[in-house]
């Protein structure tokens, strides 16, 4: 009984803490494409004098 | 394919602290008495406080190479060092808590180690505070990068001088490192300690990476936007 209990918040762990790095993932992500965005924008205005 | 080519160290944190996680519930420990099964707390506890010491070490170094070199990179690095750093010294104080009501009765005890924790926070928290209080961004900088050495420094004698100055503890460490010493852990702890370590290095360096970036990106959208403002009104 107490292995299998122990198990379970084992796996809720993982659980958590995986979808908290998928969150980070998902922000670096966000992060990666809104710099890109903003180094495209640099350019033009650059461009444009 | 290219994101695992840049994120391969990011995937190695999150397999080693899948690892430790597991490891650390299920993997046998020595039985031994007060402390028990709430051993295992050893991989996170003691993990997140290392991580912290790591980046704030990291925050302070970023301190030194902005006064070197007056980047304003350098300093929004040492920025993002010390939240994450704070971060980290808040969750490893919670996971020490926690440790503290199961082996000594109490969430906290008057101890100089736990006391010292605390200040070293507070000092931290006032490097926040001092930045908070400066509007002109370039001396805002110098003062934080002055702070911030000190306050490293303060922070170590804090944990790690002070109390092993004190006649007693309660909290291991006054004498020697605990856990780091050969043969202080045992064989089969060994093996998920430290990798739990590298886990928990690798997920404060990706904290404070993805902190600074953000925050580097809403500074210059704020630059970019108020330059076109400007341009709009000229």
């Amino acid at each position: 009984m107490g292995e299998t209990k122990i198990l379970v918040v084992a796996l809720l762990l993982v659980i958590i803490f995986l979808g908290i790095a998928a969150f980070l993932l998902y922000l670096e992500k966000r992060i990666s494409a809104s710099e890109k965005q903003l180094k495209k924008l640099e350019k033009e205005r650059k461009k444009g004098g | 394919m290219k994101d695992i080519k840049h994120n391969w160290w990011k995937l190695l944190g999150i397999i080693l602290l899948v690892y430790v996680i597991i490891g650390g519930l299920l993997f046998e420990v020595p039985e031994m008495p007060v402390i028990r099964q709430s051993i295992r707390n050893i991989y996170f506890h003691v993990g997140m406080w290392f991580g912290m010491l790591f980046i704030l070490f990291a925050g302070m170094v970023f301190s030194i190479r902005y006064l070197l070199n007056n980047r304003p990179d350098d300093d929004m690095k040492a920025l993002a060092a010390v939240k994450t750093g704070l971060f980290f010294g808040v969750i490893g104080l919670v996971t020490g808590m926690i440790w503290a009501r199961f082996t000594w009765g109490s969430f906290w005890v008057n101890d100089p180690k736990l006391n010292g924790a605390v200040l070293g926070i507070l000092t931290y928290l006032a490097y926040i505070l001092l930045r908070a209080s400066v509007d002109e961004q370039d001396k805002r900088a110098r003062l934080a990068a002055v702070y911030n050495v000190f306050a490293f420094v303060l922070y170590f004698v804090f944990i790690m001088i002070l109390p092993r100055t004190a006649t007693a503890s309660i909290h291991p460490g006054i004498d020697g490192n605990p856990a780091l010493a050969t043969g202080d852990l045992a064989p089969e702890m060994q093996k998920v300690f430290y990798p739990a370590m590298a886990a928990w290095f690798i997920i404060a360096w990706w904290l404070f990476t993805l902190n600074f970036r953000s925050d580097r990106l809403h500074r210059k959208i704020t630059d970019y936007a108020d330059i076109t403002k400007e341009n709009d009104n000229g």
